[in-house]
């Protein structure tokens, strides 16, 4: 029984997990239209299906088109539950702008994709592209009110669309104003900046206003869309992709259409584009020279007013200053308009604490307000001083410098209340006194010898560097030289040791005169008495000067043969000694300083 | 042959002892005369603009910017000190050159971290900047330096050569004394004389790899600000979208990062990206 439970909820588990996860993965393609003019990128959105991490799109080249990938994709997760089982489906949207570059049809090919080894593609399709034949149906200028202007002020940009009246002269009738804009497409048209005051325009039923213009001979209805223009970088004012398109009317008919006799219509028509020139438009930066340091960005004509409340206070009591400046220009940008920076004025930061952080304003018609809170310092204060302003004045193009007037205050010192000696004595008042620390103002220069410093030559420093090593080395050297060539009796009874040791074999060959002479070598390599070593010894000192087990195994050997043939007349060979010797002499016995 | 190994072992040691103060002497040889009659004329035109501040602003400006003009030669000429970058701060600060001064202080603070003249000089170039944004964060390296910046880097620099040639001075007595050590038969103390010379080579070696870190630090430094009034845009170019409503004010400090032609990627104290036109860009560099 348990079994078939355990089997039923295995298969549950599985049918929930392959509902969730397995879906095909598909590749769509969806085309913004299918006309275009040449040289107007078409839109076209790659929609890839349940296939994460899919390598591409790739598309064929065409000959006349142009394909540019746009940055970014567009990805989004849909999610179903039906009697909870679990649906989901993830979709990546990655756009193109496919631009025609000559009129003709063109056969778009599939875009393909690379997933877990398979290939998927969209569907081909086909685009027409004709030229736009606009000539001198419409043109668009963007405008600016005023042309020139400077970072900090606002101004109007307009887009202004001039579309030449249409006339039929078989009807005789003339296009009105609001017939001229219906052609025009909104949505297959790019508004840029624009957008969103069209978008206003529409939802509030409204079109663009349009006048009647003579431009040349002939009259044309020109549109206005205005939108507010605030500028924050001097240059030519980025007004996106903006490109306008209408079916410009060619014929017209009078049909009747079940309900409304003798209704006018559009018997034909043309398709036209054009994309707005920027007339001259001049926003420039501010002058640097002649800048006031009290200068923070303001750009107009100003007032300023001040006024304090209260003004009959204690020292360290807070004093709320409004500060109201008002634009008489009427272009100054009063969003961005900073307060005067306070804490920066030293005649009000010298007698009052002042807030380091500029206050938010509130716009009111054309002026703005601040307000901060000031505490005087002392009671020595008796006004609170004129403050500063500096504004850049566009008409005159220079830098202004305006101060509010001086207010009268009264400050009274701060008591600190003491109980007196004596009851009913009054209880004397301490006036605080402290040293205020000026903030800010620059320090004075570094000395000259600061200034020129030690002239730390690097070459010199090198050298310096190198002096200990080289001495070193000299040292080294000095010792090696001198272990090669040194007349102490030790290190020439070193030197001399395996002379000796042949010597005394040539002279006595015997077992008697091999181990004398052999031990006589090891005394003088190590510099211990002549005579002083017995056998044992001999082994003892060989191993702590370093010599190899089995050397010294065959040095015992030989030594003890020497010491039975002492006694039972072996003969021991001398070639087998100096073989031994020299494999001895050949080694690098350790220095034991001599001992 | 035990005198004259004593006596190499004296010479040795006193040339071991001496190679500490070579770079010194050398130092003291050089003619310094030329240099210190334009460094006086500069502080002359300094002094001349700030005498003249309350009376005749224009002419003090104009002596403010010669006297400027005057450093950033001798900056120009090799002599990247501190105390020069400091100086030439402060004139191009009283010549309403905030951006150049607040970059003058960053090289000099780069040159000496511990410059306590020059933070507060740059601190008063900060306030005068217009809309202000909160200046880079030092980074681990820099704070690593503020640590060894306890000494200054010409007395870390000398106590590196001392402890390094008398490292070297204890090893030379190592190697002679054992020599004569052994032909009077006495050893003793050799083993602690050459532990105390590897100490002393091993000090001097990590002293002399800070003034290196010093060099390498100052030469990889990547504060600078903007020169003037400059849009922060998303991408390299005119036509991506602006980072910020408003434009980043004269004298915004910042790291900057990548360079593509024309165009700078930055990054604001507070973590902004974005980009810059490079001829906004201001950068007072050590040893260029």
């Amino acid at each position: 029984m348990h079994s078939v439970w355990n089997k039923f909820f295995c298969m549950t588990i599985l049918a929930l997990c392959v509902g969730r996860w397995l879906h095909a993965q598909t590749v769509s393609v969806q085309v913004a239209s299918q006309e275009a003019f040449v040289d107007e990128p078409v839109r076209v959105v790659v929609n890839v299906e349940n296939a994460i991490g899919f390598d591409g799109p790739f598309v064929a080249e065409v000959d006349g088109v142009e394909f540019r990938r746009l940055p970014g994709e567009q990805s989004f997760t849909q999610r179903q539950n039906i009697n909870g089982r679990v649906t989901e489906k993830t979709t990546v949207g990655i756009a193109y702008e496919v631009t025609p570059r000559r009129a003709g049809s063109f056969t778009i090919p599939a875009f393909t994709i690379n997933f877990n080894g398979k290939t998927l593609s969209t569907k081909p399709f086909r685009l027409t592209a004709v030229v736009s034949e606009t000539g001198d149906l419409m043109t668009a200028t963007v405008t600016c009110d005023p042309p020139t202007m400077y970072v900090g002020q606002t101004g109007t940009l307009n887009l202004e669309l001039a579309v030449k009246r249409f006339r039929d002269e078989q009807l005789a009738i003339t296009l009105d104003e609001g017939s001229l804009w219906s052609l025009v497409s909104r949505d297959a048209s790019s508004w840029g900046v624009f957008g969103p005051a069209l978008d206003k325009l529409r939802s509030e039923n409204r079109r663009p206003r349009g006048e009647p213009r003579m431009i040349g001979d002939a009259e044309y209805i020109v549109f206005t869309i205005a939108k507010p223009f605030d500028p924050i970088a001097a240059g030519a004012p980025a007004i996106g992709d903006v490109r306008v398109r209408m079916d410009y009317p060619t014929r017209l008919t009078r049909g009747n259409d079940g309900f409304f006799e003798n209704r006018l219509s559009l018997a034909g028509s043309r398709p036209i584009s054009i994309v707005p020139t920027i007339t001259a438009i001049d926003v420039q930066s501010p002058p640097e020279g002649g800048r006031p340091a009290s200068w923070n960005g303001a750009v107009g004509r100003f007032t300023i007013d001040v006024a304090a409340k209260p003004v009959d206070v204690t020292v360290g009591d807070p004093i709320t200053l409004t500060l109201r400046l008002t634009d008489l220009s009427g272009t100054a940008g009063l969003e961005g308009l900073q307060s005067p920076a306070l804490f920066d004025q030293p005649s009000l930061s010298r007698s009052f604490r002042v807030p380091r952080e500029s206050a938010a304003g509130v716009v009111e018609g054309r002026a703005k307000i601040f307000t901060q809170s000031v505490r005087a310092l002392n009671d020595a204060v008796n006004a609170i001083p004129a403050i500063e302003f500096s504004f850049f004045d566009p008409e005159t193009g220079s830098y202004e410098l305006i101060q509010s007037e001086a207010l009268p205050l009264r400050v009274t010192p701060s008591a600190v209340a003491r109980i007196g000696p004596e009851a009913g004595v009054e209880a004397p008042v301490e006036v605080a006194s402290t040293l205020t620390k000026i903030e800010g103002g620059l320090l004075a220069n570094a000395s000259i010898d600061d200034l020129i410093g030690i002239p730390a030559n690097p070459a010199d420093i090198v050298v310096s560097a190198l002096i200990g090593p080289s001495c070193l080395a000299l040292a080294c050297g000095i010792r090696l030289w001198q272990n090669a060539t040194s007349n102490h009796p030790l290190a020439r009874r070193r030197r001399g040791a395996r002379g000796a040791c042949e010597r005394r074999l040539a002279t006595t060959p015997t077992p008697d005169g091999v181990s004398t002479a052999l031990l006589g070598y090891i005394a003088d390599r190590v510099g211990a008495p002549e005579g002083s070593l017995t056998r044992r010894e001999a082994i003892d000192v060989l191993a702590m000067a370093g010599v190899e087990p089995e050397a010294r195994e065959e040095v015992d050997l030989l030594l003890r043969r020497c010491e039975r043939g002492r006694y039972a007349g072996e003969s021991i060979d001398t070639r087998e000694v100096t073989a031994i010797l020299a494999r001895l002499d050949a080694m690098d016995w350790k220095d034991r300083g001599g001992q | 042959m035990m005198r004259a190994t004593r006596l190499a072992l004296l010479v040795l040691i006193a040339l071991c002892l001496g190679g500490t103060g070579f770079a010194i002497v050398a130092a003291s040889l050089v003619d310094r005369g030329p240099l210190r009659e334009q460094v006086r004329d500069a502080e002359a035109a300094y002094d001349r603009g700030v005498a003249l501040m309350a009376s005749d602003p224009e002419a003090a400006r104009a002596s403010l910017q010669d006297s400027a003009r005057q450093y950033e030669s001798l900056w120009r000429n090799g002599l990247h000190t501190p105390g020069l970058a400091y100086n030439l701060g402060n004139a191009r600060l009283r010549a309403r050159d905030i951006p150049g001064a607040i970059s003058a202080y960053h090289a000099a603070l780069a040159l000496d971290p511990s410059d306590s003249r020059a933070a507060h000089n740059l601190a008063e170039a900060r306030r005068q900047v217009g809309q202000r944004v909160a200046p880079p964060k030092a980074t681990l390296g820099a704070r690593v330096r503020d640590a060894w910046w306890l000494l200054s880097g010409i007395e870390r620099l000398f106590l590196a050569a001392a402890a390094w040639n008398l490292g070297c001075a204890a090893l030379v007595w190592v190697v002679l004394r054992r020599r004569v050590a052994e032909e009077i038969a006495a050893t003793s103390g050799a083993e602690w004389q050459r532990a105390t010379g590897v100490v002393l080579l091993i000090v001097g070696a990590l002293l002399g790899g800070t003034i290196l870190g010093d060099a390498v630090a100052t030469a990889q430094s990547n504060l600078a600000v903007t020169g003037s009034q400059t849009v922060l845009r998303k991408g390299n170019g005119e036509g991506f979208d602006p980072v910020l409503t408003e434009p980043l004010p004269a004298g915004t400090e910042f790291h900057t990062h990548e360079m593509r032609p024309g165009w700078v990627e930055i990054e604001l104290g507070d973590g902004t990206r974005g980009w810059i036109s490079a001829a906004n860009l201001v950068q007072f560099k050590p040893y260029e």
